[in-house]
C-alpha cells in the first residue's frame, strides 16, 4: 500500500459513438501524494480531461470505463470511487467535500442569475448542516483568502459585474469552501490574459501549502507546469508517456513524446527543437508497451524506435 | 528596406468609451511587428480600424502600394478593392472563420472570383498549387471543413489569405486555438513563407513567448496606448515601461528552477507617461 491521496490503477475509458467504440484512455495508471501539486499535461485529445472527469464521476452515459480509482482521504476509510454508484450518497458527500473541481472557463462555472455570495455559500449549505448565516459568513472568509478584497459588498453582485480573473478567484472559493483534500483544477488558467493566469497560479500555489491539500493540475503549458507542479504526468493518445518529479521531466526528459513537446514550446533552443521535431503521431506506442520503472519514482513508456 | 505601412494618430471609440487612443507606428516591408497587450487593450480594435473592417474616428492609415502610397481611410469602397488583395487576413479561431458548407476548394476560390482573376480552370490549378505552399494534399480540395483538423484549418485559413498574393498579412491571434505543437509548425509555416513570398506581418498575440520567437519588432499596447515599442531584444532583455515589466514578469517560465515571481499590478504606475 502507497501512501497516496489518490491512486488511478489501470482505467481505460471508451466512449460509444456512432463509428463504433472510441478509445479515450487506455491503462492509464498513476498516484496523486498528499501535500503536493500534480500536473497532468498533454495536447487536446490526450486524454487528461476524461482522466479527470473520471474521478468525480463526471464522464456521460455513452463512457464504458474499467479500472480503478481509489482516495485515500487523511482521517478515514479509502473510498475506491469506481465501485460507487453514481446516485450513491457517498458520491454526492465526494463531490465538492473530499474532492473539488476548478473549470476552464469560470463564466460558464456559475450561474449568472445568482449572487456570488450564494453561489459560494450554496456549497457550505449542501455538505453540513449549518444556518444559512454560518455559510454566509464562511463564504465571505474563503473570498477574502482567494484575494477578492472587500468581500462583504462583493457577494452581493453577480458574475457579468466581475473580470474573468475576478471569476476565476469565485470558482477557487467555491470549490476549496468544504476543505477538499483533493482539488481538481482542468485548464483554470487558460482562458485568462498572462498577467492574471500568473497571479492565479501564484495563488492556487499558496492556497496548497496554506490549506495542506492536493492539487491535480491539468494543463496543456509546460511553462505552467513547470511554475506549479511537484510531479508531472505526460499523456498523449490516451496513455501516460512519461512520470516524474517536475525536474525529472522537464530538465532531463525520456520520452521522445515529452522531448517533442518540450521543443515545441515557443523560445526552445534550436538545435534542439530540430532533432526532436518529428514525432510521427506515436506510431512506435502501441499495444504491448509499457511502463517502465526508472531510477526514484519515475516512470517511462517503453519506445521503440520504427524503421522509417 | 522600405516603408510598407505608416499610422498616425489612430482613434477609435465605441459608445464614447475610447478604445484606440491616438496610435502611430511604422512597418517595414518583410518584417514582422507584434502587437501585444492583454484582452482589453485595443489590440484588435488598432488592426480591424487599419484594415478598415472597422471605421476609425481620426488618424491617417497610410498604404505604400504597388503603385504608391495610399491613404486607406480617404478611398472608396470601390477604390480600396484592389488594395484590399494586397492585404489579407488570418483569423484566430480555424472552426469559425471557415464556412463549414463550402468546400475547401469553394472556400480558396472565392477571393479569386471576387478579385476577377483567372477562368475556372487556372484557377483550379491556382487552388491546387496553394495547397502545396501550405502542405495540405491536393485531394482536400473536394473535402468540407468539418474533415480537418485545428491545425490543418488553420492551414487552410493561411491559403485562403495568400492566395491573393498579398503583401501584408494581418494575423489576429492565429496560433492562439492550437495545440502548442501544432502552433510550432504553424508558426514554421509562416515563416518560410514570409521568407518566399517576402511577406509583411502584422501579427498580434497575447503569448509573449510567441511574440519573442517570431517577430521582429514589438507594440506594447495597454487601456488603448502603446506604452512601449523596440525590437524584440530591446523589448525583452530590457523593457522601460512598468506595463511590459509586469507582461514579461508574468511569463512562467519552462525551467522549473526559475521560479514565476509576477509584479503586483497595484504598486506599478501604469497610467503614468502613457504616450510614447
Amino acid at each position: 500500500m502507497t501512501d497516496s491521496l489518490l491512486s488511478i490503477r489501470g482505467l481505460s475509458v471508451e466512449f460509444k459513438t456512432e463509428l463504433g467504440l472510441v478509445r479515450a484512455l487506455s491503462e492509464v495508471s498513476f498516484e496523486v501524494p498528499r501535500n503536493s501539486v500534480t500536473a497532468v499535461v498533454g495536447e487536446s485529445g490526450s486524454g487528461k480531461s476524461v482522466t479527470s472527469n473520471a474521478i468525480l464521476r463526471l464522464l456521460p452515459d455513452t463512457a464504458q470505463s474499467s479500472g480503478e480509482i481509489e482516495l485515500n482521504p487523511q482521517d478515514g476509510e479509502p473510498v475506491i470511487i469506481t465501485s460507487l454508484d453514481e446516485r450513491d450518497p457517498q458520491m454526492q458527500n465526494l463531490r465538492g467535500g473530499l474532492v473539488s473541481m476548478v473549470f476552464q472557463e469560470p463564466m460558464t462555472a456559475l450561474s449568472p442569475v445568482h449572487r456570488i455570495g450564494d453561489q459560494v455559500a450554496e456549497a457550505v449549505l449542501c455538505h453540513r448542516d449549518v444556518s444559512p448565516d454560518v455559510a454566509w459568513a464562511e463564504a465571505a472568509a474563503m473570498l477574502e483568502q482567494v484575494g477578492l478584497a472587500d468581500a462583504e459588498s462583493k457577494m452581493r453582485m453577480f458574475p457579468f459585474e466581475f473580470s474573468g480573473g475576478m471569476r476565476q478567484r469565485v470558482v477557487i472559493a467555491m470549490a476549496l469552501i468544504c476543505h477538499p483534500q483533493l482539488l481538481i483544477c482542468d485548464e483554470p488558467t487558460t482562458a485568462l490574459d498572462v498577467t492574471i493566469q500568473a497571479e492565479i497560479l501564484v495563488l492556487i500555489k499558496s492556497l496548497q501549502r496554506k490549506l495542506n491539500n492536493s492539487v491535480l493540475f491539468i494543463t496543456h503549458d509546460l511553462g505552467v507546469v513547470a511554475q506549479i507542479a511537484d510531479r508531472v504526468v505526460v499523456m498523449y493518445n490516451g496513455q501516460v508517456m512519461e512520470i516524474g518529479s517536475v525536474r525529472q521531466v522537464l530538465k532531463n526528459p525520456q520520452h521522445p513524446y515529452t522531448m517533442h513537446l518540450l521543443s515545441s514550446m515557443p523560445g526552445a533552443a534550436t538545435d534542439f527543437r530540430e532533432k526532436n521535431k518529428n514525432w510521427s503521431d506515436g506510431a512506435a506506442i502501441g499495444a504491448g508497451t509499457f511502463l517502465v520503472e526508472a531510477d526514484a519514482g519515475r516512470k517511462i513508456r517503453e519506445f521503440r524506435e520504427l524503421s522509417p | 528596406m522600405s516603408q510598407l505601412l505608416s499610422v498616425t494618430d489612430l482613434c477609435k471609440s465605441f459608445a464614447g468609451e475610447s478604445v484606440v487612443k491616438s496610435v502611430s507606428f511604422e512597418l517595414n516591408e518583410s518584417s514582422t511587428l507584434g502587437i501585444v497587450g492583454e484582452s482589453g487593450s485595443g489590440k484588435t480594435t488598432l488592426v480591424r480600424s487599419i484594415l478598415r473592417a472597422i471605421e476609425p474616428d481620426s488618424g491617417t492609415v497610410r498604404y505604400n502600394s504597388r503603385e504608391g502610397w495610399h491613404d486607406l481611410h480617404s478611398l472608396s469602397p470601390k477604390e480600396l478593392l484592389p488594395l484590399r488583395r494586397e492585404i489579407q487576413m488570418i483569423f484566430q479561431d480555424p472552426f469559425a472563420s471557415l464556412n463549414p458548407r463550402m468546400t475547401v476548394q469553394t472556400i480558396l476560390e472565392e477571393p479569386l472570383i471576387i478579385h476577377g482573376i483567372g477562368d475556372k480552370e487556372s484557377r483550379k490549378q491556382q487552388v491546387a498549387k496553394m495547397l502545396e505552399k501550405v502542405q495540405l494534399d491536393s485531394s482536400s480540395a473536394s473535402r468540407f471543413p468539418h474533415a480537418f483538423s485545428g491545425g490543418q484549418r488553420q492551414r487552410i485559413g493561411i491559403a485562403r489569405a495568400l492566395i491573393l498574393e498579398p503583401r501584408l498579412v494581418v494575423c489576429d491571434e492565429s496560433v492562439s486555438a492550437l495545440d502548442v505543437s501544432v502552433q510550432a509548425q504553424i508558426l514554421d509555416l509562416l515563416a518560410s513563407l514570409q521568407s518566399e513570398l517576402g511577406l509583411t506581418y502584422l501579427f498580434v498575440a497575447h503569448d509573449l513567448r510567441v511574440v519573442r520567437e517570431f517577430c521582429d519588432d514589438v507594440l506594447v499596447m495597454y487601456s488603448g496606448n502603446v506604452v512601449e515599442r523596440g525590437s524584440v531584444e530591446e523589448i525583452f532583455n530590457n523593457p522601460q515601461h512598468d506595463y511590459t515589466r509586469l507582461l514579461l514578469s508574468a511569463i512562467p517560465s519552462p525551467d522549473p528552477d526559475e521560479k514565476l515571481q509576477p509584479l503586483d499590478r497595484k504598486s506599478l504606475l501604469l497610467d503614468a507617461g502613457l504616450t510614447v
